[in-house]
This record gives structure tokens, C-alpha cells and sequence, in this order.
């Protein structure tokens, strides 16, 4: 088996320059397919990583029916039960806090506008999602975030605020429709919210869940429960653990993938056409590899049919091709694996700016993304894709291999 | 027992509506310790006729025996195996292997059988030192004369202590000087080890140096003489 493997060598090193290209073009193809996949999956971790934090959580506690149809009186009961029990299952990693959404129109002196409007708890949300690190600090009246008995407070996107022509210290107007008579309640503005999206800039608005309780005049109640976990894998065995110590109340306990089912399909069908473009590319390559293994043999047929007819085995020939197609790419598995994990670096630690191409407000499947996506290591793709690289150039040698071993000896060496 | 009997031996090549007839029934034997020279005009089938012998091709009708074996009852790893283990080659353009060097040409033999690398060492360079080798172990065909080629391809066939050598035209293209050393290298070798030899050539000097000449005309052997 050495001895074949250095013959094998020595046929590479023959023609170095066709070798180096071969391994060139495997080894790019690979680490352009590592660097292509980290973003990917730095992408769709950055999407869900949104997604979860602002519009859910990694597991979901909501009423009964309200995934099928989100009605903003459809709301969790008992409160205060619920999300102590969902705090004694979810264990001290995770992270609970409740949202209580309403619909509804804000006035001020000068103008009106529809609004969405979250209650939150302002010291649980803060540990969940970003938005109290995108209040506008600058300006004469700078802003606060919300004080967690403040029911009187309201934090406004900021085109929203520009819209009312209302500044931080101002008062505005909730109107919606209640049960009997229209209701009103007064806030006073604390803070502006600038996120950058066009939505929440300018149509959001956080009070505290009392307050959006109180607007909906129905008190011990949210939209959602949301737990948010530090590792994501755990989100079976909470929704699971979850699902059962609720099992008496009127609500649903959804992991993320079924909250956010529109982000979930499009992060798997992305996904799915990306490993679809990935496996052409790798077709395309193995071909090219295919077509420079075949030529190197055919070059060779008098040297194998010498071979054959010194008595070297068919088998013994088709494992020297073979094995010059495991060395060749096991060197461009290793350049291009260290290619690879050398170009993801940089949009690991500094990102990439998808604005540049894309603008400013990239919606996917309802969430936005951020303008900054960093790639994030994907350790068992890398080496699955590295593995496959190899055994791809093994396998492009494998129709060139057994053809020479099928030579016959006296015609191969009359061959020129 | 004679180391290759050939019985009515018939090789017919198809090209396209003409039948060749290469041989048209050969007899022949050769025995242990031989030094057999295969002459006869271009055509009359000398290549073909070794080739048989070598295993290399099948007959159309008759038989070989090598070492007293059927070659035609044998499957294709069995004829490996008698090609790497019993017989050697030297072919008339040398076709050494061009990324090894003489020592690892010569040495291909060995490793095909699998032989241990202190003992394919020893082998090797004994069998490199007796053509007149030494010291040129480690060049590549490339940076070897045709002479030394042709001597590391005779290197190669019997390294392997093969009960017959077979070489096809081993001296055509050298010039005479280096033929002739060649040819007195066999004979050594011949008369030395043992080491049966069987050639076709068209060389008078070849014819000179053998113990045995027959000549073939026509896909025939027309006779056959042992001094
Ligand atoms: N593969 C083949 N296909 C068709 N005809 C062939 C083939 N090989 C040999 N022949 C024919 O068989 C006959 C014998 O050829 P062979 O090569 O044995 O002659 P030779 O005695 O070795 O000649 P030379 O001295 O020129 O080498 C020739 O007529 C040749 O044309
Ligand atoms: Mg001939």
C-alpha cells in the first residue's frame, strides 16, 4: 500500500501544474462553500435571534386559538398564576417576561394615528429584547426607558412621535373602542424609540403591561407569555415541561418554529435552495476533476498496460488512480477547509453590510433583519463540507481508475 | 519437465473483412537454462508468439503450458500472478515507469509481491550492480542513455529470479556497441543464475550468442537449432 501511495505521489508531482489547479479549484469550490455557509447560518441565527427576542419567544404561552387567529381580546387569564408557573418551569436560565398587544388609534393636540401598542414589564423586557438601547438620547428633552410602576408612561417610535408632533414631556391619547364606550387614557411621553425599522419607528409604542391591560379593561391578562433561553436546543423539553404543567388552563405553548412559522419555513427553504446551489456547484467541480483525472490516465495507458503486463494486479492499478485521487484531495480538503475558516473570520468579527446591496430595511418573513449580519461557525457543516470535498474527488477518480485497470496490456502499450 | 510447451498454437487476428493469420501452428519447447533466439523476417509473428507465452494475449486455438500449467484454464489474477511471480519482460522501447527511478523501477517487481522493504533493498541493488548500474540508482529513465534504460529494464525482469525471461527486440535501439554489451550481460546472466531467455530479434548478434535459434517464417516455425 506504501508503495502504491508513492507512486501515486510521484504521478501528482509529474504534471505539478495540473495539480495544482485541480487542487485549486476543489479547494476554492470548498472554502468559498464554508464561507457561503457560516454567513448563511450567521444570517438565519440572526434573523431568529430577532424574531424570538422582539415578536415572541423561544417558547410562546399564548390563549387558546390566538396562533390561528391573533385577536387582541383573545388573552391569557390569570396572569400572575401563569407566569409564576412559567418561571418555576423554565428554571433559572430562562428568562420570562409577558407583552399585552393593543390596537388602537393615539391622539395629540395636533394630529392622529394608528398605533401598535405593547405593554411590557420594563425590567424583564430589558433583558429580553434591545429596544430600551434604542431610545433617542440626544436632543434638549432626552428620554428615559419606562419605570416599571410608571402606568402613565408611553415610550413612541420615533416617526410615530414626528407624525403626532409630539416631543418627550408631551401628553397623547389612547382611543380605542371598549367594551361599552369608547376609552381614553392619558401618557405622558418618557422616551423616542429609533430602531431603524420603518414599522416600529412608526407605529410602535410601549407602555407597561398595566396600563395595556387597562386599556383593554381586563386586568391579570396578556397577549403572551414568551421564555427566552440561552440554548435553543433546549426548546423541546421546555415546551414540553410547559405544555404540561398548564395543561388545565386555556392556553396554547408554542416553541418559536410554530409562533413564527413564516420565519421558520423561510430559514428552511433558504436553506434547502442554498444546499440545492451548493450541491451543483460541487457537481460542476467533481466534473471538471473527473474530466483532469481522465485526461492524466489517458495520458498514461502505456505506463499502466507496462504495469499490467509485469503482473501488477487490475486491482493494484485502479488503486494507484484511486489513491492519487484520495492524496490530491486530501491536500484541497485541507486548503480549502483553512480558506475557508480564514475568509469567515472577518464576517465573524466585523460582519458584513447587507445594506450596501439591499438597503436599509430588510424585511424577511415579517422580521426585520439587521443591516449588519455576521456569520457564525457551523462547525459540522464545515467538516461535512470539507469530508464531502474529498470523498467527491475520490469518487471522480473512480471511472478513470477502473478503466485502467481494464486495459489490455499488449494493445495499452502500443499505445502513444 | 520443459518450462513452456507450445502445442499447435493458432493466433488469428480479425482486421475487418481480413483474417491475419499470425501463427499457424506453432510447437515449440523450451527447457531450463535455455538461451533461445527467435528469428525471422518482420510479420512471421515473434511478437505474437511471445505475447502468447507472456500471457499477454489469448490463443485462437492450441495451448500453452507454462511451468507445465494450461494457460487457458487460468483466470485473469492467476495470470497476474504467474506474470509477476515466473516470467519477466523486456520490451523493445525500455517502457520503464517515469516517475520512478532505476532503483524503483527495478524494484516495482518486488513491491507489486509484496516483498519486505530490507529485502527488496538487498535485492535490488545487487541485481542493479550485476547489469552495470551502480551508482545510478536514483535517476529517472529520463536522465538515463538508452543503453542504461534498456539495462534497467532487464534490471526489472529479473529481479524477481523469473524462470524465463522474455525480451522483444531488447537491442533495436541500441546502438551496437551498447547491444553487444547488453547481449554479454545476458549470457552472464544466463550462464551465472540459470535465468532462461527467450528473444526475438533480428540481431546476427544475438543469433551469435545463443545456445539455440529458431527461426520462424510466415507464422511458422521453419527450424529450430541447438549448438
Ligand atoms: N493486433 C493486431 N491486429 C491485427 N494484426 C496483427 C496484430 N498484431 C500483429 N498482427 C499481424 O500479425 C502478424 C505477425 O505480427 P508480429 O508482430 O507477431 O510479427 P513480428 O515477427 O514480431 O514482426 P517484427 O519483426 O516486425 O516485430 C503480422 O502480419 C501483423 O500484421
Ligand atoms: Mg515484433
Amino acid at each position: 500500500m506504501l508503495g502504491l501511495l508513492k507512486i501515486a505521489a510521484r504521478n501528482l508531482s509529474r504534471n505539478l501544474r495540473r495539480t495544482l489547479i485541480t487542487a485549486t479549484a476543489i479547494a476554492g469550490g470548498l472554502s468559498l462553500l464554508v464561507w457561503a455557509d457560516t454567513l448563511a447560518q450567521g444570517t438565519y441565527k440572526g434573523l431568529i435571534q430577532r424574531g424570538v427576542s422582539e415578536l415572541a419567544g423561544h417558547v410562546v404561552v399564548q390563549a387558546e386559538g390566538y396562533q390561528d387567529d391573533p385577536d387582541m381580546h383573545l388573552l391569557v387569564p390569570d396572569l400572575a398564576a401563569v407566569e409564576a408557573t412559567v418561571r418555576s418551569v423554565g428554571g433559572p436560565e430562562a428568562r420570562v417576561t409577558s407583552r399585552v398587544q393593543v390596537q388602537g388609534l393615539l391622539q395629540s393636540t395636533k394630529n392622529v394615528s394608528g398605533v401598535a401598542l405593547l405593554g411590557i414589564d420594563p425590567v424583564t423586557e430589558a433583558t429580553v429584547s434591545t429596544w430600551h438601547t434604542k431610545l433617542v438620547t440626544e436632543g434638549d428633552e432626552p428620554g428615559a426607558w419606562l419605570e416599571p410602576d410608571d402606568d402613565r408612561g408611553i415610550v413612541l417610535g420615533i416617526k410615530l412621535a414626528e407624525a403626532l408632533e409630539v416631543e418627550v414631556g408631551d401628553k397623547v391619547v389612547l382611543v380605542l373602542q371598549g367594551r361599552d364606550e369608547v376609552i381614553n387614557q392619558l401618557f405622558r411621553v418618557r422616551g423616542l424609540l429609533r430602531t431603524g425599522e420603518d414599522n416600529a419607528d412608526g407605529f410602535m409604542a410601549l407602555t407597561t403591561v398595566a396600563a395595556a391591560q387597562a386599556a383593554l379593561e381586563r386586568p391579570d391578562t396578556a397577549t403572551m407569555v414568551t421564555v427566552h433561553l440561552d440554548d435553543p436546543a433546549a426548546v423541546p423539553a421546555v415546551r414540553e415541561a410547559l405544555d404540561a404543567a398548564l395543561a388545565g388552563s386555556p392556553v396554547e405553548v408554542l416553541p418559536w418554529q410554530e409562533a413564527l412559522p413564516e420565519m421558520y419555513r423561510y430559514t428552511i427553504l433558504d436553506r434547502q435552495s442554498q444546499l440545492a446551489m451548493f450541491f451543483v456547484m460541487a457537481v460542476i467541480v467533481a466534473m471538471g476533476v473527473l474530466n483532469t483525472v481522465l485526461m492524466s490516465v489517458m495520458e498514461r495507458v502505456k505506463e499502466f498496460g507496462v504495469m499490467l503486463a509485469l503482473g501488477t494486479t487490475p486491482w493494484q492499478v485502479f488503486r494507484i488512480i484511486v489513491l492519487e485521487g484520495i492524496v490530491l484531495g486530501f491536500f484541497a480538503m485541507l486548503a480549502g477547509g483553512a480558506l475557508g475558516i480564514l475568509a469567515t473570520v472577518p464576517t465573524i468579527t466585523y460582519g458584513i453590510d447587507y445594506a450596501q446591496w439591499m438597503g436599509d430595511n430588510i424585511e424577511v418573513a415579517g422580521v426585520t433583519m439587521d443591516a449588519q449580519v455576521y456569520a457564525a461557525w457551523n462547525w459540522p457543516g464545515t467538516i461535512g463540507f470539507c469530508i464531502c470535498a474529498w470523498l467527491m474527488t475520490i469518487f471522480a477518480s473512480l471511472w478513470p481508475a477502473w478503466r485502467a485497470s481494464r486495459l489490455a496490456p499488449v494493445e495499452a502499450m502500443r499505445h502513444v | 519437465m520443459p518450462i513452456v510447451t507450445v502445442r499447435d498454437l493458432k493466433r488469428t487476428y480479425q482486421q475487418g473483412q481480413l483474417e491475419v493469420h499470425a501463427l499457424r501452428g506453432v510447437d515449440l519447447d523450451i527447457e531450463a537454462g535455455e538461451f533461445t533466439a527467435l528469428m525471422g523476417p518482420s510479420g512471421s509473428g515473434k511478437t505474437t508468439l511471445l505475447n502468447q507465452i507472456g500471457a499477454l494475449d489469448t490463443p485462437s486455438s492450441g495451448s500453452v503450458l507454462v511451468d507445465g500449467r494450461e494457460l487457458a484454464g487460468m483466470t485473469k489474477a492467476q495470470l497476474s500472478a504467474l506474470r509477476l511471480n515466473r516470467l519477466g519482460f523486456v520490451f523493445q522501447a525500455y517502457n520503464l515507469i517515469p516517475v520512478l527511478t532505476a532503483y524503483e523501477n527495478t524494484e516495482f517487481v518486488l513491491m507489486m509481491r509484496g516483498m519486505p522493504q530490507a529485502e527488496r533493498r538487498e535485492r535490488v541493488m545487487r541485481t542493479l550492480a550485476a547489469v552495470g548500474l551502480e551508482g545510478m540508482e536514483h535517476r529517472r529513465p529520463a536522465e538515463l542513455s538508452g543503453g542504461q534504460q534498456q539495462r534497467v529494464a532487464v534490471a526489472r525482469a529479473i529481479v524477481g529470479e523469473p524462470a524465463l525471461v522474455l525480451a522483444d527486440e531488447p537491442t533495436a535501439n541500441l546502438d551496437s556497441k551498447t547491444g553487444n554489451d547488453l547481449i554479454a550481460l545476458m549470457r552472464r546472466l544466463n550462464a551465472e543464475q540459470g535465468i532462461t531467455f527467450v528473444f526475438a530479434t533480428h540481431d546476427p548478434k544475438v543469433m551469435e550468442a545463443a545456445t539455440r535459434v529458431v527461426d520462424m517464417v510466415d507464422g511458422e516455425v521453419s527450424s529450430d537449432t541447438r549448438k
